[in-house]
């Protein structure tokens, strides 16, 4: 649902995705911010993130959205994992599948690249072993990128 | 995949991987010789390899850039350059020491990331970086001869420096041993050793010819933005050079949006590139990258460290450096002052140009004074506000009718003067009195104080004292002068609790425009940066403050009612500790709020800078809109929660209406700021004007502005402009 709400369009009273992926790209660069927040804010500001993402792919080159307002997230950060993505229109059905075979390996995915967690805050959101976790995310991220080519 | 081919990938994959490769086809024939898509699956996963190298999925952290790639061998032939060594990799790409065979000439030669190259956008990238460096003709900037693609292959050739970057002449400065070792050449320039009289010398001549070149291109509209020494390279005379427009920027063709260098090292960037909202940056980013060079290179260490990207950040946007001269001694004072200029925060307060920097350097390499001020302690304290730090201290006002009282008045203006004792911390310094400009809503300064104790007369009004800290950071003490007849004492706490710092957020300055209370006339105000607590003052925090000061609970707190409640909370002993030691400290008063400021050094912040905090750039009436909400958002139906449903005490009520502190990072404000508005109101440190009339606005001590609703106030009043202020 939340999803669901995030991709919609922007500015429709609610708070926009902005917001969100303000939030998740200052967790990613200050680690030291009191995380409090369960998996569940977490999967919100990653899914943001992503959203993000897949946004700034599809106006590369174009006009920036609103040159005034700048977008959430600097343009750096966004190229890098948009490069990190290797073909980010490809993940995007990639993950979705994902999310249907494995909601686990989906969380961790999303936790730990689009807000930057280690993977042993990944294990403790999700409430997995370190070992466990680190494996799931081995194995998913090597089955995306059979899925990207 | 179903969910169970799925968990069949995830088994066998790590066995598969044990098997030699020979084994491969047997091992899958065995398990899943029935399942195509299972063993299609598998095959495809074994067959992936370059997920480390491109970091597929691999969120940005610190160190990034220094991707491992492949070399090319010595003798290799591109066109017509033959590689003869490796140099180096950057961030773009990687160097080599090739001959161009055509032009009988040696050249750096820059290869683009075979990884990198994939994406047009950085090839686009790297030929501006050739375009941009082609146009720059100076003594003191790398030359590029020419570009293009050979084999495939993005390259930029360049002027083949012979010498060392700026990044291992300080190593080899360090450690004399390690370099001699390796070409001991008597012809060749060597860094001084940092005890060396000469060496401050030097690097203030390498850092000055950097200067230059950076104006050089900054004159031409190019920002190079990436300035770090490895990007400064010393030739065998010890002559210096600019390299690596990498990131370099045309502001004049449009077209370019190249970002900025997230991939690489942080250390060198500027506050205002760290902002996480777009900031617009200019030659002054390159200013201060450029100051962090020189003081790593003055003290031997960079001025902003940290274990994480996101410790260094919150470095360089929030800590001051240690002065250099307590690294090294024998840094001149004023090589120190000028470092410290370049890396003044604020863009505004730096060099205006490179070009200055360049200046300064030449009056200190001629030993002329110079034309800064020193590192002094008043002149920091004018021009440096933006170390102001406002406390943020929550504030529910309504938890019981009883905080309501009328106050006395007494506000005849007289032209008396009132005595105020001020007390010094424990490092003496002179301490700045501003008094509060109703007209400009700033504080103004009015004396400096030389040393403390001392004393001051002052007239009716409401005043600040700054003073540096021991670390450089400001102390404040707020003080209303309402009565001419009391003796008043100012006194400060000996150091800035780096913990509570640590929890601060920088604001970074603006213009803002909002209505006053009471006449709603609209106000104009220029604030300065500052820092902000993130979120409000918690019941925890405050239990802690009150164990150490040994100072009674807030008034609120000790009334009949919920004596019982408060006193097992203040305890600490209550069932449900942990989550109301979360919660912020409501039923506070402005004086107690101000206690508990002034306890830290720090200051409540004014009405202009919580508008300022809340409004931001875009100038936003709420944190998550441009425009006041027509629907209730979540944050606001938090925030009325409570309302009819008054079966339980205020009290209890309130605990169970507010949020905890840290929490909604939805709602925050543009800076950052949690709940700037609903939860619990909040006190600024603004007194509503009662009369404009005569040269001086009389303020009404008795009451403060609070600010941004709380959970017991309705979502209509939830505007930033809307609020009442309040009997102290």
């Amino acid at each position: 649902m939340a999803k669901h709400q995030l991709r919609g369009p922007r500015g429709r009273g609610t708070f926009g995705v902005s917001d969100l992926v303000q939030e998740a790209y200052l967790r990613l660069l200050r680690a030291d911010l009191a995380d409090t927040e369960h998996v569940g804010f977490r999967m919100r500001a990653a899914l943001a993130m992503r959203s993000a993402i897949v946004d700034h792919a599809r106006t590369r080159g174009r006009e920036k959205r609103n040159p005034e307002l700048g977008p959430p997230v600097p343009d750096a950060i966004c190229d890098t994992m948009l490069e990190r993505s290797v073909d980010v229109f490809a993940l995007e059905p990639a993950l979705d599948e994902l999310e249907t075979m494995d909601p686990v390996a989906f969380k961790a995915i999303h936790v730990r690249f689009y807000t930057g967690a280690t993977i042993a805050e990944v294990a403790e959101a999700l409430g997995l072993p370190l070992r466990t976790t680190e494996r799931k995310l081995a194995t998913t991220i090597k089955w995306l990128r059979t899925k990207v080519r | 995949m179903t969910p169970d081919q799925w968990r069949r990938v995830q088994e066998l994959l790590p066995e598969l991987e044990q098997l030699p490769e020979s084994e491969h086809e047997k091992f899958l024939e065995r398990h899943c010789a029935d399942d195509s898509t299972l063993r299609d699956s598998l095959r495809d996963m074994l067959r992936v390899k370059s997920i480390t190298r491109e970091r597929f999925l691999v969120p940005p952290t610190l160190g990034d850039g220094e991707a491992d790639e492949g070399t090319l061998e010595p003798g290799t032939t591109l066109g017509e350059f033959t590689i003869l060594e490796l140099l180096g990799r950057g961030g773009m790409g990687t160097v080599y020491l090739a001959h161009d065979e055509r032009l009988n000439r040696d050249v750096a030669l820059k290869l683009m990331s075979s990884v990198r190259s994939g994406s047009t956008r950085n090839v686009t990238r790297f030929a501006l970086e050739a375009q941009a460096a082609a146009k720059l003709r100076h003594d003191h900037i790398v030359r590029v001869h020419s570009t293009g693609v050979i084999g495939g292959e993005h390259y930029i050739a360049m002027e083949y420096i012979d010498g060392k970057t700026l990044a291992d002449e300080l190593v080899d400065a360090e450690n004399p041993a390690s370099s001699s070792s390796i070409r001991p050449s008597a012809n060749r320039f060597r860094l001084p050793r940092r005890e060396d009289r000469r060496f401050t010398a030097e690097i203030s001549r390498i850092v000055r010819d950097i200067a230059r070149a950076l104006h050089h291109a900054h004159e031409a509209g190019i920002l190079h933005r990436d300035v770090s020494p490895r990007n400064v390279l010393i030739d065998r005379a010890g002559r210096a050079y600019l390299s690596d427009f990498g990131l370099a920027r045309d502001e004049r063709s449009e077209a370019i949006t190249v970002a900025g260098g997230f991939a690489g090292t942080p250390h060198y960037m500027s506050p205002e590139r760290c902002a996480p909202h777009r900031v617009t940056v200019d030659a002054r980013t390159d200013v201060f990258s450029l100051g962090v060079v020189l003081y790593e290179a003055l003290a031997g260490v960079r001025p902003f460290e940290g274990q994480t990207m996101a410790s260094i950040i919150a470095a360089i946007t929030s800590r001051d450096p240690v002065a250099v001269r307590k690294l090294n001694p024998r840094v001149h004072r004023d090589l120190e002052s000028i470092c410290a200029k370049a890396l003044e925060k604020l863009p505004e307060h730096r060099f205006a140009t490179a070009a200055e920097f360049a200046d300064e350097l030449d009056r200190f390499l001629a030993h002329e004074p110079p034309r800064i001020r020193r590192v002094g302690v008043i002149s920091r304290l004018a021009r440096r506000t933006w170390n102001d730090r406002a406390a943020r201290t929550g504030l529910a006002v309504a938890f019981s009718a009883a905080l309501l009282f009328i106050g006395n008045w007494h506000l005849t203006k007289r032209d008396d003067r009132a005595t105020v004792v001020v007390r010094g911390p424990a490092v003496a310094r002179s301490i700045a009195v501003l008094r509060f400009s109703p007209k400009t809503l700033q504080f103004e300064l009015v004396s400096r104080l030389d040393r403390a104790p001392d004393s001051v007369n002052l007239g009716l009004g409401q005043y600040r004292f700054d003073v540096l800290s021991e670390r450089s950071r400001v102390l404040h003490f707020e003080l209303d002068v309402s009565d001419v007849d009391h003796a008043y004492e100012v006194s400060f706490p000996n150091s800035v609790d780096e913990t509570r710092a640590s929890r601060m957020i920088l604001v970074q300055g603006g213009e803002v425009t909002f209505t006053t209370y009471p006449t709603g006339s609209t106000a104009r105000a220029s604030v300065s940066s500052f820092y902000l607590d993130r979120h409000e003052v918690t019941i925890g925090d405050y239990r802690a403050y009150l164990a150490e000061t040994g100072r009674p609970p807030p008034r609120e707190w000790i009334s009949d009612i919920v004596r019982d409640r408060t006193a097992s909370i203040l305890e600490g002993s209550s069932p449900d500790q942990e989550h109301i030691d979360a919660l912020p400290i409501g039923g506070v008063s402005v004086e107690e709020a101000r206690q508990y400021a002034q306890h830290f050094g720090l200051r409540l912040p004014t009405e202009a800078e919580m508008e300022w905090a809340l409004r931001g750039p875009e100038n936003r009436d709420v944190p998550w809109s441009r425009s006041p909400p027509k629907e209730r958002t979540e944050v606001l139906e938090r925030a009325v929660l409570f309302d009819g449903r008054r079966n339980d005490s205020i009290f209890e009520g309130y605990l169970k209406a507010v949020a905890r502190a840290d929490s909604w990072p939805q709602g925050a404000s543009w800076c950052g700021a949690l709940h700037i508005m609903g939860n619990v109101k909040e006190w600024t440190s603004t007194h509503p004007v009662i009369s404009t009339s005569g040269p001086d606005a009389t303020l009404d001590f008795n009451r403060v502005v609070d600010f941004g609703g709380a959970w017991n106030t309705a979502p209509a009043l939830e505007h930033s402009s809307r609020r009442l202020p309040h009997m102290r």
